[in-house]
């Protein structure tokens, strides 16, 4: 081995020397010792490397995401379905589960996760297609949507009452009714609160604190408060979003 | 006769604490998107809660994490293929003269900046590389590429990082806020 192989070898060596005893590397170590200027070279990018390695574990991850990943695990957990612990009671669980997922496949199958109807929300608004009733009185807009076929009894988070609505639309997910509300926001930005019954999202999340995710150029808060699921979607950061929830 | 030791199983809480902010860094790596970075990590764990009760060996969780998420990573988009923006015919180990002071005196987010704008071929092994929580060969199954292919990308990409961020380092030095020259002296020699 020159030292051209060893000092190949030696840049896959991590800063730490959590690789000192991989016998991979037995062979090249051993030619810094015997070597001075391959010793210096390999203390060098050590070094180097642990500087960049500390610069890159400074970086952080967004203060909300742990909590939306904590959130997100129960809805996880609860789709686990049944525990493993009892064989029989398995086996005849898994019996009526494949009878019950035999007859929603047949009425149509769709996707359930809460990202995917998120997702398929904001392909709504991204459409343009238009609302279907205008008004700068959100209770109109609530009223005519019961009025309708959108029966979801849902009530509008108190930092959105004072805003000027400006139309409303009937969407569907998994051919269930949903409601669509846009909003002008302070500075002009429009908002989109979208309610869905929560029986008829089963993956809806069932905290009452708003979870925020983005999902492409937007930001999305999901709740579920009494019977209904809100997701409430805006363009931009989530400080526009959180100022109304 | 001891008794056998009984290892509690991390909970979900303790799972997602001990490695939600690495698995964030090597989806930003992927992504170069702080938002789809945070998707791909919430999805992956979402994955846990529901499927992660599968896993036999508990010991291979952390494996398991990185490597759906890679998964989850290209299922979700096509792979492009870039060449790379500086093409060697040999890896020069005589590496650019970027040093430990000089990064010291960078921010993290201006050394992520530099290996987020290295092609891709590079940042998810480096970015692996510098969490130290993988070896080569643990990075080569995670990517699901050759040990031989890691090595060479890690040598390549670290070329390429150090020479991104010495041009950032020579940038800084070069912001030199210029002295109000006084009766048109130069105002370097007093008295």
């Amino acid at each position: 081995m020159d030292n051209h192989e060893a000092k190949f070898i030696l840049q896959s060596f991590r800063p730490q020397g959590q690789d000192a005893n991989d016998p991979a590397f037995a062979e090249a170590l051993k030619r810094t010792w015997e070597d001075p200027e391959l010793a210096r070279w390999f203390a060098e990018e050590r070094s180097l490397d642990a500087a960049i390695a500390g610069k890159l574990k400074q970086v952080k991850a967004p203060d909300d995401l742990r909590t939306a990943i904590l959130a997100g695990g129960k809805v996880g957990a609860r789709q686990r379905g049944w525990t493993l612990r009892w064989p029989v009671l398995a086996w005849a669980a898994s019996i009526v589960l494949l009878l019950a997922l035999s007859a929603f496949w047949f009425r149509g199958a769709a996707p359930r996760e809460l990202a995917a109807y998120q997702r398929a929300m904001l392909q709504v608004l991204e459409t343009h297609a238009g609302l279907e009733f205008y008004s700068p009185d959100p209770q109109k807009l609530a009223e005519w949507l019961k009025e309708n076929n959108v029966p979801v009894s849902f009530t509008l988070p108190e930092k959105m009452k004072s805003l000027s609505g400006l139309g409303c639309q009937c969407a569907t997910w998994n051919g269930k009714p949903v409601g669509l509300l846009c909003m002008k926001a302070d500075g002009g930005q429009l908002i989109h609160l979208f309610v869905i019954r929560s029986d008829d999202l089963p993956s809806a999340p069932r905290s009452q604190e708003p979870i925020l995710t983005r999902r492409g150029e937007w930001t999305v808060a999901s709740w579920t408060r009494g019977e209904t699921t809100y997701l409430l979607a805006g363009l931009g950061g989530r400080e526009l979003i959180r100022k109304y929830l | 006769m001891n008794a056998p030791t009984v290892v509690d199983e991390p909970s979900f809480e303790q799972i997602v604490s001990a490695y939600y902010e690495v698995l964030y860094r090597f989806a930003l790596s992927l992504s170069r998107s702080e938002a789809e970075a945070s998707d791909l990590t919430q999805q992956t764990f979402y994955l846990w809660a529901a499927k992660g009760h599968q896993l036999r060996d508990r010991a291979k969780i952390k494996s398991w994490l990185f490597t759906t998420l890679h998964r989850e990573f290209l299922g979700s988009r096509r792979r492009e293929t870039r060449f790379p923006h500086h093409e060697m015919s040999s890896v020069d180990h005589e590496l650019p003269a970027v040093t430990p002071t000089m990064i010291n005196e960078m921010d993290g987010a201006t050394v992520m900046q530099a290996l987020l704008d290295l092609d891709e071929l590079y940042r998810a092994p480096l970015m692996l590389f510098y969490q130290e929580d993988h070896s080569y060969e643990e990075i080569a199954r995670l990517l699901d590429i050759p040990i031989g292919t890691v090595m060479s990308r890690l040598a390549r990409g670290k070329s390429q990082l150090r020479e991104m961020l010495l041009r950032q380092a020579r940038r800084a030095r070069e912001k030199v806020v210029a002295l109000p020259t006084l009766g048109g002296s130069s105002g370097r020699n007093h008295g």
